[in-house]
């Protein structure tokens, strides 16, 4: 055969097995082409195969042609291939398509009462601001919850603290403040003490009272401690719960255990002091009762009141939290109902 | 106390609305907590703090207004005319009881007409929220509010011997009192008497018998002292709260009785005629004198945390009624016995302080050696339980202490509770946690996961109450939230959930040597309940809770829960993450069958393997428990995977399969274990 007979061949070859590349349209063809054409018995290792039919001087540039045609092919092939594997790969993944919108299947996570993240919400602003966290019973001795708190024998400052008693000098605490005593016992000043914990009044249970709340006490004693640091200390944590624009006022009000006694309370966070229903249209959230320690209990504990002076305030726990959440109604947070506890 | 706007104008001067002044005196501590309108005059409603007797009475605001206003405060002119007869002839007065009553004042006043008083009283009366009687009782109780001094108007003609004597009650005395109640009194209680009977209960109420009415003619007037820890117990014993037992358990001026009289004798004269004994009968055996308490201008400015001068000092005192005299550097004060409330110099400093204005109090943070904060033992260990309880998804609730009686003995009772279902202290938190789920199930739930720490509390064996934090959780229905194309009974919990949970706690917090002994335990079901031991110490309980008990307290039957001890937990538990090296060899594994008879347990076969299987068995897993055909009745199998692996060099299977050759055998020497397997 002549070598142009051979070309001839070549060429045909070529067309025919480039159309097939490029009509192919699964991987799988390209394979099927790849060992038609290329493979061991393939068509264009048979052209090699033919190199003998020519003379001896033609036969090197023949080799050249038809191993350049096996380069070209492959190359087709692979450039082929690239596309018909992209296309398979994309229609895969379409049919592997789920329904996004279909819910989660959900292992719930629990989650805290309310009241329990708003006490350590405030724990961590009084740790913040170097109070020392300290616990006490809730079954709590008269002396500490009236005597050492400079509360007169009997005295109608009393009526607001209707105790449940469990034996004559025992009684469920009325106030954390009932820690004081039990601190300063065993303390020296300076001190800053903080407590959050359960206190208890004999009061009927409706929307805005409860026999059962929870309660922060903080106090500080020091040297030159004023009503000043009193503000300051108030209006730090007041504006870590309700904003960093919050304004503290005091007026004065009548606790036994400290003198000046004052109540205290903030700007509204809602209407900024403008007044609105939050706030009742007075522009000021009370909060609680606070003061200057009075002199005879410091002096009871053998602290010298010249010396040294403190505050002292309290803090609903309830409180602080049906203000963050908006909730209206005191029994909920007992009741525990979980589409209640749910929600936050 | 309900005070008319216009009744204090009569005492002092002001140009403020009447919002303005409300605003005014809440800020200077008295509370007007409402402004309305009774009978056509604004009210104020006033909380007084207990500290403020003073502020019961109109003259007693007004004078908190001249304070703040720094206007004069003008006292109601009094002038009577007496006649000759001599009070002192008329009638007498002794004292008994002179601790419960320091003073007793009285006058006569003979010849009254009694009859309606007039409008403009009337008027104020109704406005203060007191209902017009006679001209007579009107007077008395005008002048408790203008003055703030309780009275009491007796028929002079009805008092035998017109003899007052102030006494203890006889055991068993009776009196029928004003409200036409017949009331039995103590000996703690102090009577107003005359030589027969009692015809008042001192500081509170009237008697019926005396009374003032339309036919009387001739009245004395009492207005005397009495102690406040005595009217305060009597008022609370006959469950009788009046306006003058209100104010003697608060502090009623003892020096106020003799102008008190001299205001409602002219008032009655008024308006009733009649001729005004000649002086006072007044028994004070022992004068209640004023306190006198010094105030240091500079200990004023330490406590209120900003300047004032002296001059304010002596004007803010003086305006409140008290004498201000300088010594030296400081000030003594002459304190009115209407202000019972001060008696240190801190009681001073806050008025000085109330009325200049708390608004001028800077803000400042104390200084001095900075602290470092930081929460308690118990709290930081709370809330590092509390996180590993949540993050096992259980939802953490808040119950009350007091409880309904759970196991009676033991329990701590509350003397007076609230209602019968809040009689005792809880004794346990997981009964608190039933009724949880009682309640969220009655509401339409079906899966219930909670959990609590609190406080709980017993009666130890003196007697003493005990009180100590508790860790409890009940389970019932699935923790799961959401589930679709699944099959919602196998994934609803079982008492393995619930030890699961436990078992987390318990390392998580890093104890070591837990057991879980089988128990017989109350409300659990008698062969699905432990007692959770650690270190050889009761730690809690666990178990499902028995039907009995599930249909006491109206639970689902298949609820499980566990309480353990927190201190006794706080104690035990460790640092979490102790790094061990991790081993850079590859592990051989095996799965182990092992048939045993079925009431072999679980501990006994792993203890085995344990042992056995020595440092290279790197840990042990039951994947299987099966019991049932073709295994004959009496056998369960247990499926283990166990791991090996050597820190330090790959393993042969040789070696492996040696150990667990030696395993089989001990299990069957020791147990009559047999395999099913190869």
């Amino acid at each position: 055969m002549s070598e142009t007979n051979l070309q001839a061949v070549l060429e045909t070859l070529r067309q025919e097995a480039e159309t097939n590349i490029s009509l192919a349209s699964s991987s799988g063809e390209l394979s099927q082409i790849e060992t038609e054409y290329l493979g061991r018995k393939g068509k264009v290792t048979e052209l090699l195969r033919r190199t003998g039919e020519l003379p001896k001087e033609e036969r090197p540039a023949w080799g050249q042609n038809v191993n350049q045609l096996k380069d070209q092919l492959v190359e087709k092939l692979s450039e082929r291939r690239t596309v018909v594997e992209a296309e398979e790969s994309e229609q895969r993944l379409r049919g592997e398509a789920l329904d996004v919108t279909l819910p989660g299947r959900l292992y719930r996570l629990g989650k805290k009462h309310p009241l329990s993240t708003t006490a350590a919400e405030v724990k961590q602003i009084f740790i913040g601001l170097g109070y020392q966290i300290v616990d006490g019973p809730e079954v709590e001795k008269y002396l500490y919850n009236f005597d050492v708190l400079n509360y007169p024998e009997d005295h109608p400052a009393m009526d607001a603290q209707m105790s449940f008693y469990v034996a004559d000098d025992l009684l469920l605490r009325t106030q954390t403040t009932a820690l004081q005593g039990r601190v300063m016992q065993t303390q020296k000043p300076p001190f800053r003490i903080c407590t959050v914990g359960r206190c208890f009044r004999y009061d009927a249970v409706d929307v805005t009272h409860s026999h059962t709340f929870h309660q922060v006490d903080c106090f500080t004693v020091d040297e030159g401690i004023s009503l000043a640091d009193l503000k300051g200390v108030i209006t730090q944590f007041a504006r870590k719960i309700f904003g960093s624009d919050t304004k503290t006022r005091f007026r004065p009000d009548f606790f036994p255990f400290v003198e000046p006694g004052v109540e205290y309370g903030v700007s509204c966070f809602v209407c900024k002091g403008a007044g609105c229903p939050m706030c009742k249209g007075s522009g000021w959230i009370e909060l609680g009762g606070a003061g200057m320690i009075h002199p005879n209990i410091l002096e009871r504990f053998g602290i010298d009141s010249e010396k040294y002076t403190g505050f002292a305030f309290g803090l609903g726990i309830e409180r602080i939290a049906m203000l963050q959440h908006g909730i209206n109604d005191l029994r909920l947070f007992l009741e525990n109902d979980l589409r209640f506890l749910r929600q936050f | 106390m309900l005070v008319p706007v216009e009744w204090i104008r009569e005492y002092v001067d002001f140009d403020l609305t009447t919002e303005a002044l409300a605003e005014r005196l809440t800020m200077a501590g008295l509370e007007v907590e409402e402004i309305k309108e009774t009978a056509g005059q604004m009210v104020y409603s006033t909380y007084v703090t207990p500290n403020r007797p003073d502020l019961l009475s109109i003259i007693g605001v007004a004078r908190d207004v001249s304070a703040l206003l720094s206007t004069s405060l003008r006292s109601p002119a009094i002038e009577i005319v007496e006649s000759d007869a001599d009070a002192n002839a008329l009638a007498s007065v002794e004292i008994k009881s002179p601790i419960n009553c320091p003073r007793y004042s009285a006058r006569v006043i003979s010849g009254v007409k009694v009859t309606d008083s007039p409008k403009w009283m009337q008027d104020r009366l109704i406005a203060a929220g007191m209902r017009p009687i006679n001209n007579v009782v009107d007077a008395t109780n005008y002048v408790l509010l203008e003055m703030g001094q309780p009275l009491h108007a007796f028929d002079y003609d009805l008092l035998a011997d017109h003899k007052i004597i102030v006494r203890q009650a006889e055991p068993g005395e009776k009196i029928m009192t004003l409200d036409g109640e017949e009331r039995e009194l103590t000996p703690n209680t102090l009577v107003i008497a005359d030589p027969k009977h009692a015809v008042a209960v001192a500081g509170v109420m009237g008697g019926f018998d005396s009374e003032v009415s339309y036919s009387t003619k001739n009245i004395l007037l009492e207005s005397a002292h009495f102690n406040r820890l005595s009217i305060r117990r009597t008022a609370r014993y006959l469950q009788l709260s009046t306006e003058a037992s209100f104010r003697f358990e608060r502090g009623v001026d003892p020096n106020l009785t003799v102008k008190a009289l001299d205001r409602v004798v002219q008032l009655i004269q008024e308006t009733g005629g009649g001729t005004i004994a000649r002086g006072v009968i007044d028994a004070y055996p022992s004068k209640i004198e004023q306190n006198i308490v010094t105030i240091r201008p500079e200990r004023a400015v330490k406590i209120l945390g900003f300047h004032v001068s002296d001059e304010q000092i002596v004007e803010y005192l003086t305006s409140l009624g008290m004498i201000v005299r300088r010594d030296g550097d400081k000030f003594v004060v002459e304190v009115t016995t209407f202000r019972p409330d001060i008696s240190r110099e801190e009681d001073l400093i806050e008025e000085v302080g109330r009325i200049y204005g708390y608004e001028r109090i800077p803000e400042r943070l104390p200084s001095g050696e900075s602290m470092q904060g930081s929460d308690s033992e118990e709290g930081r260990f709370a809330s590092r339980v509390l996180d590993i309880l949540v993050s096992a998804g259980l939802q953490e609730v808040a119950t009350g202490s007091m409880s309904p009686c759970a196991i009676g003995r033991e329990q701590v009772p509350v003397r007076n509770p609230l209602s019968d279902d809040l009689g005792y202290l809880r004794c346990n938190l997981m009964l608190d946690l039933l009724a949880i789920i009682r309640y969220n199930c009655s509401r339409g739930m079906q899966d219930v996961s909670v959990c609590q720490i609190g406080h709980i509390f017993g009666v130890q064996d003196g007697g003493a109450v005990e009180e100590k934090l508790s860790i409890a959780v009940a389970l019932t229905g699935s923790m799961w939230g959401q589930t679709w194309n699944v099959d919602r009974t196998s994934l609803e919990v079982d008492f393995f959930f619930a030890k699961g949970i436990a078992e987390n706690l318990l390392e998580r917090v890093g104890v070591q040597n837990v057991r879980f002994q089988p128990a017989e335990l109350i409300d659990f079901h008698p062969t699905r309940a432990a007692i959770i031991e650690a270190e050889g110490k009761r730690l809690g309980v666990i178990g499902q809770v028995d039907a009995k008990a599930a249909e006491r307290y109206e639970v689902p039957g298949r609820t499980y829960a566990f309480e353990i001890d927190f201190s006794l937990l706080m104690e035990l538990s460790g640092h979490e993450g102790k790094y061990r090296p991790l081993s850079r060899f590859p592990a051989v594994t095996r799965d182990l069958a092992v048939l045993v008879s079925a009431d072999v347990p679980y501990e006994r076969v792993t203890e085995i393997i344990s042992r056995e299987g020595g440092e290279l068995l790197e840990s042990l897993s039951l994947f299987d428990v099966y019991s049932g055909p073709p295994l004959p009745e009496d056998k369960k199998n247990l499926a283990f995977a166990l791991i090996f692996r050597s820190p330090d060099r790959t393993l042969r299977d040789a070696e492996v399969d040696e150990r667990l050759t030696r395993i089989r055998m001990i299990l069957t020497t020791e147990l009559g274990a047999s395999f099913r397997d190869t």
